[in-house]
């Protein structure tokens, strides 16, 4: 560390008299490194302790789920930021890390394996959450902390009559915990899918009860397939708070029971939004009142999100609720700068590819709307419009439990867009 | 004396600054016609029942011809892809096939700092793009934007149709990058008469727990990491399922590759395919190199591999050491390492999981070798790391064909 510094203080002799300035301010940076690391060196050497309090059981179990399956029973709970800080000592969440406790009863004869890649493909190891947070504490401490991850993580084998249980560490995800356990035997698994809330988080759409929206005398009815009229004659766009602002095209339609569309866009890897980040971000409306509810996926390296925002609409096919939505795309222009991306429609079918590689869709239809901003003329217009699209609406009925593409029903409603476009 | 050498130094580091700069600044685009740019010539085509597919990998050089910017810079390799239908029925192409985080060509043209040209860009971009709709008898093609591989680019292009759905898997060699195992001639490692062919898995067990426990420097002197992994299956076999499963080719030592390793260590970025040291056995170095990168270049699963002197009923083995990087400390010899995960069996059973959950996985059984070693007295590798173990090694049979979770066998040699 100290060739490290001088290295640069050298580098900084070298600068030419227009930098003096810049150099002070180096060798001031250097001084601050100096103390620093002679600060983190004294700490090294003694260290804190490791302190955290025992598992409570009852107190996980309380909000634990349990599924079974043949002799495998699973029971799976996410302990929030304060207990988990609780139980290892540690603000996990502030790091990324979210554990999940499992405990799983083999009542089978065979010895089972559980998949912590089922959970989280890029799950932490117990012992590298131990590195990551070594410094500052004693060298005993550090062996506490090493024993404490260790001794607490999920088992893979569980042999027969036997109960294993412990904590996966997984990647924190902002709103509920969608998550998957499989557990084999020798030629056949058994496939848990769990959906759990987490303490300490409120999605936006919590404040709104759904049922009480309408009244039962404004709900309209339809027979599935005649839902294609009230869908086709909605307004091209949300509005802002007056009315008279449009905003975007409302380009997707959701169709299903409230727990099973939730389950199915958490499946697709959709994330709900905090009353607090929705209280963030500037409003969309229709039906006189702003969105029901907004999820978001974030693309990876942080290159920017697709962002689906919803409206329960006033009319239903039978026990069927169905939600009227917006698909868009931002992209990160620069730090926290994001713009909308004025395609709509490839966010729209970035949305139905999310849904269909989560195996969630039953039923898919297109509805022919209006052209509002097509293509051909968007880098013609003088004044800047925001998008571009070719008008069309999918409209999904989507499933909790897992549908492979083939299974998938298209529904003859309009044909795509741009089948017979050159 | 000392003085000038480091003066000159540092006039040509502001030079080379300066020239790097420059050659990074091409902010705006200037597209260029697909054919201009000869990439096409390792296209990879594929056929299926109607559908013809054709995708080719234009490499960092290429892409700056034929974009005017330096994509690849900005973490964005185009794909170009061509679908040809000649069935009765309109089909549509899913780009979240080929990358589920595809980057759309809105996206693109912003990266032109220049407004006007930004514009334009645009317009181009959004026509090259494939279009996801493809009619009877119709042959479409364009770029679609995804996240960079080096090396080998693998990615499926899924076809959905009203009666059935296509789905093509293509794995392309892209030019630019020195990788490790391309230099070696697997089928010239040993003579014929070296190798041992065992059909009887008592005497195969018992020669794969008779190996060395653990790898040993270049003077073989000193031991380093226990040999925890036997692959079974065939060179193109293994590599289609490591590319397939996510790992990344490792970069032969160049001094580019030093300069790239170098730089991802002091901003933390993703350098994927970052050389790693030389370990040995049979008395040479690994033969192949492979990382899976986690959230930066600090923490990344690394494995080696060696094929071994002996195949087992009919298929080549391989014998290895895989260990999870969990950070980087430094050393006296070698400044800086990789610190690795002291529980090197979650590094083992991560392997084994993960090729499972990708389809490559056949078979797995357990063999001894290495010699159990309790958490509380840890063995040590080269660079000083504590490891311990349940002594096992995983032994994963690696199919020619795609192989279901739940057809995957477990073969009874040890309990776990």
């Amino acid at each position: 560390m100290i060739a490290f510094i001088r290295l640069h203080q050298k580098y900084g002799r070298l600068a030419s008299k227009p930098c003096q300035k810049k150099r002070m301010e180096n060798i001031r940076y250097y001084r601050l490194l100096t103390t620093l690391v002679i600060a983190a060196g004294l700490a090294a050497c003694g260290g804190r302790a490791y302190v955290y309090e025992p598992v409570d059981t009852d107190r996980i179990l309380a909000t634990a789920e349990t599924q079974s399956q043949g002799p495998i029973r699973v029971a799976a709970a996410v302990p929030g930021r304060e207990d988990t800080e609780r139980i290892f000592g540690i603000d996990l969440y502030d790091q990324g890390i979210q554990p999940v406790w499992l405990e799983i009863e083999n009542s089978s004869d065979r010895t089972v394996r559980y998949a912590p890649v089922s959970t989280d493909a890029e799950y932490f190891a117990p012992l590298e959450i131990a590195y990551m947070n070594r410094r500052g504490y004693s060298d005993e401490a550090q062996e506490a902390m090493n024993a404490r991850f260790h001794d607490l993580a999920m088992p893979r084998h569980i042999g027969p009559g036997e109960t294993g249980s412990g904590f996966v560490f997984t990647h924190a995800d902002p709103g509920a915990k969608g998550f998957n356990v499989d557990v084999f035997a020798v030629g056949k698994s058994a496939n848990f899918t769990f959906l759990l809330r987490v303490p300490g988080f409120e999605p936006d759409y919590a404040r709104i009860d759904m049922k009480s929206l309408y009244g039962d005398e404004e709900i309209v009815d339809y027979e599935t397939d005649a839902l294609q009229e009230p869908i086709r004659n909605l307004p091209c766009c949300s509005t802002g708070r007056n009315g008279e602002e449009s905003g975007e095209p409302l380009n997707i339609v959701l169709v299903g029971q409230g727990e099973e569309l939730l389950r199915a866009l958490l499946r697709s890897g959709w994330h709900e939004t905090s009353v607090e980040e929705a209280a963030g971000l500037t409003p969309q409306f229709l039906y006189g009142r702003e969105q029901d509810a907004i999820f978001r996926y974030e693309t990876i390296g942080g290159d920017g999100f697709y962002e689906l925002r919803f409206w329960k609409a006033p009319f239903r096919s039978g026990a069927d609720d169905v939600f009227v939505g917006q698909a868009r795309h931002f992209y990160r222009l620069i730090g926290n700068v994001t713009r909308l991306d004025a395609d709509v429609d490839n966010a729209r079918n970035f949305a139905i590819q999310k849904f269909l590689y989560g195996q969630t869709i039953k039923s898919i239809a297109w509805t022919v709307g209006e052209e509002v901003v097509p293509a051909s003329s968007f880098w013609d217009t003088v004044i800047r419009v925001s998008y571009f699209t070719d008008g069309y609406r999918i409209v999904l009925w989507l499933s909790a439990e897992p549908i492979s593409m083939l299974e998938m029903n298209i529904k003859r409603w309009d044909v795509p867009p741009k089948w017979l476009q050159q | 004396m000392t003085t000038v050498t480091h003066a000159r130094a540092a006039t040509c580091l502001v030079t080379a600054l300066f020239c790097v700069n420059l050659a990074g600044c091409a902010s705006s685009f200037d597209l260029q016609p697909v054919g201009s740019v000869p990439f096409r010539e390792r296209a990879v085509t594929q056929a299926e029942d109607g559908i013809r597919v054709t995708a080719a990998v234009p490499d960092k050089k290429e892409t700056r011809e034929l974009f005017g910017l330096s994509l690849y810079k900005k973490r964005v390799q185009p794909v170009w892809i061509e679908i040809e239908n000649t069935t009765d029925e309109p089909v549509g192409f899913l780009p979240f096939s080929v990358d589920a985080d595809y980057h759309t060509p809105m996206e693109i043209a912003s990266l032109s700092r220049r407004g006007s040209n930004r514009r334009e860009a645009e317009q181009q971009l959004f026509r090259n793009s494939v279009n996801m709709w493809i009619a009877p008898g119709q042959t479409r093609s364009g770029f679609i934007y995804t996240n960079p591989d080096e090396g080998t680019k693998a990615f499926n292009v899924d076809i959905v149709g009203d009666s059935r759905n296509w789905a093509f898997t293509f794995f392309i060699q892209v030019p630019g990058l020195a990788v490790d195992h391309y230099d070696v001639d697997f089928a010239a490692i040993y003579l014929p008469e070296e190798v041992t062919h065992f059909t009887d898995p008592a005497a195969f067990v018992r020669a794969l727990e008779e190996l060395p426990c653990c790898v040993v420097d270049s003077g073989g002197e000193n031991t380093g990491d226990p040999l925890n992994i036997v692959l079974i299956g065939n060179p193109k076999d293994i590599y289609y399922a490591v590319i397939r499963a996510g790992w990344d080719e490792t970069e032969t030592v160049t001094a580019t590759s030093g300069w790239k390793t170098a730089a991802s260590f002091f901003s933390g970025g993703a350098y994927r395919y970052s050389p790693v040291s030389s370990l040995y056995l049979f008395g040479r170095k690994q033969d192949v190199a492979l990382q899976r990168i986690r959230e930066n270049i600090h923490e990344r699963n690394h494995f080696r591999l060696w094929l071994a002197p002996m195949t087992f009923q009919g298929r080549a083995v391989w014998v290895g050491q895989i260990s999870r990087d969990i950070g980087v400390r430094f050393t006296m010899k070698t400044i800086t390492t990789h610190k690795i995960d002291p529980d090197v069996d979650e590094a083992r059973e991560f392997l084994a999981e993960n090729l499972a959950y990708s389809q490559v996985l056949e078979k797995f059984a357990y063999v001894g070798g290495v010699g159990e070693t309790p958490m509380d007295a840890p063995r040590g590798n080269l660079t000083g790391d504590p490891w311990f173990t349940d002594g096992r090694r995983v032994v994963l049979w690696i199919p020619s064909q795609l192989t279901d979770l739940n057809d995957i066998e477990r073969v009874d040699w040890t309990t776990p």
